[in-house]
């Protein structure tokens, strides 16, 4: 059954081209895209990477969309022969998980099939994919959108997720309302613009536990205000969640509840961001069951600054959904050319921190010699406790140096609290330092050289990396990189974890092959995380759009 | 139109807020599945195995521990637990140098390779039945469901310095065919007393850690093959000297069949000292 419906969705898709071939007009329109990765795995005892035993391991997936007036349809096949090291094995094989028919008109637009959402901020639901962290919680159902009067819009849908090739257990029933005052009341003209929402998202999970009594339909409220006025903007959202005992709390049976504010300022060359987070019990998911990053409903994005360095982002924060409290700011301000600061080019300076606590708990005492309290804790709104679990300051200085120089320098301190975050080896401390240069040789071509530093005295120690990248523009490219973990406490792993890598594009194909060895570590995409094992090996890539 | 298309969303929503259960005070409901200490070796009664991959540095761990102490309140010796100490969690350090690893354990684990800890195996040996601790509840009940031909009696005894295990494994319905039949025999260990780490780093150095397995006789850790004689009976003997970290009067065996598809069909123990 699982092949038979995309099957069928092609055959009318394609027929409906090949009609339209026929009556000689273009009466709509295909297109998709196309992405392998693929890599070799031998043994490398020295770094712990261990070998497929396929040889080969390759994902792949493909996108095709038609668009003909109101209508839309489209599906992906996807084929994991097999997974990654690193994405969940349980994707192994091939199938079509993605197909869905949209219709919209003026008023109304309904989807059937499979879909991606998000209400709000994402706090009460969120439903994405991104195949670097192996996550893809789509829902297979039902999704209607509508719009009765100006400014004001409502979502409604009901469904459940995938999981792998298959789907969870649990339905999600979801409507969220937002108004567009200024929209509204005809208000455009107005500088600042309001816009109010609110969310309920219930999932559905029959109760076989014959020890516990469960809720089996849990619900989450949110609502959210944004204001903009020319460069000021202000987002919040605050979500209310009820008893929801899982494997991510340990059964635990209090409410959850969740407030996300930033405020973020820019006026000509300067520029301000602050913002706090504070959250207990958060975790939603349509299995009560599930773990990692398996069906979640809801998205908690982290505090902390993205970094896009290799050692600045080695130690990654992941939001802890159990509970957290954090605050972050970032300031930048833009020296003019020909000043003192500015030289001949300008020169911008970005200050930026972030810090993450626990939240204040009491635990509660147990409820006899075996079974723990159903509550575990008590705890106070926006209360901060005095575990520290991520810290970072970082001071970035972006500057063209002459006409063809540019450059890049950022020193960063950053605390990581690997104990409570990944349940081991105690809180890291680790100070970075990249610097980035960038020369274009003649038109086109770009030399561009970059070297990092590392140290610390915890886990793995210090590292030195280094990398050499020249670029044809808009064609070719080929990088040499060297990550060299000098400072291991274990001297037989003081590993040199090298990588050549070159890659062609041409039109919107692409294609990418290196060859090295990757050291273990851990990647994160706005506060979603996933181990990546250690390997050695050629690794490749293709992409395609059209 | 449109009013018809609000009042339908308002609806819609109104119903939405119906879909709301709030469980209050105690959710504690111990079940009832007749007498959980029946330990008859001898007839078909269907036993449970649940296995855990588990270590004393992973701070998740105790909680798993507590659910497996529930589950034993309500199914006593119809559930068998067996806690493999094994992974990146199980290696000791220098400041907490506890090994309770074991080469079985350890070629299971690889073979298994767990998800996430603690994480379980419930009834099975197929690596995609992996499970978080708060869903064994659900799986031993249904599992328990699933009745079964296959009896395992266990006779031990200690010999000088070795335990002999003689194992005898029946088909009490002939008409029920089985292939590809794998064996796997194991020495459990309880109240083992060691170091434990806690959420948030504490380390509790009085720990008391049960289901311990501490030797595999099985040959492989993918079992060892066997067929039924004509009697619809297998019969076997295994034998390991015993170690010196061993407290004979805490240790038991367990023993379990597998089939084709992974699936534990029956399982038992017995304590080495009656």
């Amino acid at each position: 059954m699982r092949r038979k419906l995309p099957t069928i969705a092609i055959a009318i898709l394609l027929s409906y081209s090949g009609f339209s071939q026929e009556e000689g007009e273009t009466r709509g329109q295909f297109s998709g895209n196309f992405q392998l990765d693929g890599q070799t795995y031998v043994k490398d005892s020295l770094s712990g990477a261990e070998e497929a035993p396929e040889d080969v391991l390759i994902n792949a997936y493909g996108n095709l969309r038609y668009n003909y007036g109101k209508l839309t349809a489209g599906i992906r096949f996807e084929a994991y022969l097999n997974t990654l090291q690193g994405i969940s094995k349980n994707y192994d094989g091939t199938g079509i998980p993605y197909k869905f028919f949209n219709y919209k008109n003026n008023e109304l637009e309904f989807t059937v099939g499979n879909f991606y959402e998000q209400f709000g901020s994402g706090m009460a639901l969120r439903s994405y994919e991104d195949k670097t962290l192996g996550i893809d919680n789509a829902f297979e159902g039902v999704l209607v959108k509508h719009n009765p009067y100006n400014g004001l819009y409502f979502k409604g849908l009901v469904g459940k997720q995938r999981l792998f090739f298959s789907q969870g257990p649990g339905i999600v029933r979801g409507v969220d309302g937002e108004f567009q005052l200024n929209e509204a009341f005809k208000l455009d003209s107005m500088e600042t613009q309001i816009t109010l929402g609110g969310s309920f998202v219930s999932k559905y999970q029959p109760d076989n536990n014959p020890l516990l009594k469960l809720p089996e339909n849990v619900a989450l409220f949110a609502s959210r205000l944004n204001i903009q006025n020319g460069g000021f903007t202000l987002t919040s959202e605050y979500a209310y969640k009820v008893n929801d005992p899982s494997a991510d709390n340990q059964n635990n049976y209090q409410p959850g509840q969740a407030i996300m504010t930033d405020m973020s300022y820019t006026v000509g060359s300067f520029g301000l961001v602050v913002g706090g987070k504070w959250l207990n019990n958060m975790s939603f998911r349509s299995d009560r069951n599930a773990r990692q990053n398996d069906l979640l409903i809801n998205y908690l994005p982290a505090i902390s600054r993205n970094h896009t360095y290799s050692m600045a982002a080695m130690y990654p924060y992941a939001t802890t959904l159990n509970g957290e409290a954090g605050v972050k700011g970032e300031i930048f301000y833009r020296f003019k050319r020909n000043t003192l600061l500015g030289g001949k080019y300008g020169t911008l300076v970005t200050l930026s921190y972030s810090r993450v606590n626990s939240i204040d708990t009491t635990n509660l005492p147990m409820f006899d010699s075996l079974r723990p309290h159903w509550n575990r804790y008590e705890t106070k709104f926006l209360s901060v406790g005095k575990e520290r679990y991520y810290e970072d300051l970082c001071l970035e200085v972006q500057k063209r140096l002459t006409s063809k120089l540019s450059s890049i320098f950022t020193a960063q301190y950053t605390a990581y609290n690997k104990q409570v975050l990944e349940g081991k080896d105690g809180m890291i401390e680790a100070f970075i330092f990249v610097g980035d240069l960038s020369y274009r040789i003649r038109p086109k071509h770009t030399l561009r050289a970059e070297i990092q530093f590392l140290e610390t005295k915890q886990e793995n120690g210090s590292w030195l990396a280094g990398t050499l990248e020249y670029t044809i523009s808009p064609n070719w490219f080929i990088a040499l990189i060297d990550q060299y973990n000098y400072g291991n406490p274990e001297g037989d792993k003081q590993l040199h974890y090298y990588m050549v890598r070159t890659g062609y594009t041409r039109g919107s194909n692409r294609i990418q092959i290196g060859y090295g060895r990757q050291s273990m570590g851990v990647i994160c995409v706005g506060g979603v995380c996933r181990v990546v094992p250690a390997s050695t090996g050629v690794n490749f890539s293709i992409s395609s759009t059209f | 139109m449109r009013t018809i298309y609000l009042i339908l969303t308002v609806v819609f929503a109104t119903l939405m807020l119906h879909s709301c259960d709030i469980i209050e005070g105690n959710p504690y409901e111990l079940g009832d599945i007749g007498d959980p200490n029946d330990t008859a070796s001898v007839d078909a009664t269907k036993r449970v195995l649940l296995i855990e991959f588990t270590g004393f540095k992973c701070t998740n761990c105790p909680e798993a521990h507590y659910q497996i102490n529930l589950l034993k309140v309500t199914y006593g010796n119809r559930l068998l637990p067996v806690a493999i100490h094994a992974g990146t969690f199980a290696r000791p350090t220098q400041s907490l140098p506890y090994d309770y690893r074991t080469p079985f354990g350890t070629a299971l684990h690889n073979h298994i390779l767990p998800n996430s800890y603690p994480i379980g195996l419930v009834s099975s040996l197929s690596s995609s039945n992996q499970s978080s601790a708060t869903d064994w509840a659900g799986q031993v009940e249904e599992s328990l469901k699933v009745s079964t031909s296959l009896t395992v009696e266990i006779e031990n005894s200690v010999v000088n310095s070795d335990i002999k295990t003689n194992i005898k494994i029946k088909n009490i319905k002939p008409e029920i065919a089985y292939n590809d039949l794998k064996l796997f025999t194991l020495l459990l260990e309880d109240s083992v007393v060691g170091a434990q780490l806690f959420p948030g780093g504490t380390t509790v150095n009085d720990y008391v850690h049960n289901h311990m397995l501490r030797h595999g006789f099985t040959t492989s850790h993918l079992g060892d093959n066997f067929v039924f004689n004509n009697q619809n009976e297998f019969d076997t003997v295994y034998s390991v000297s015993i170690d010196e970290k061993w407290r004979v009067n805490k240790l038991s065996v367990v023993v379990f069949v597998t089939n084709s598809d992974d699936d534990v069909l029956q399982t038992n123990y017995k304590n080495i000292e009656q």
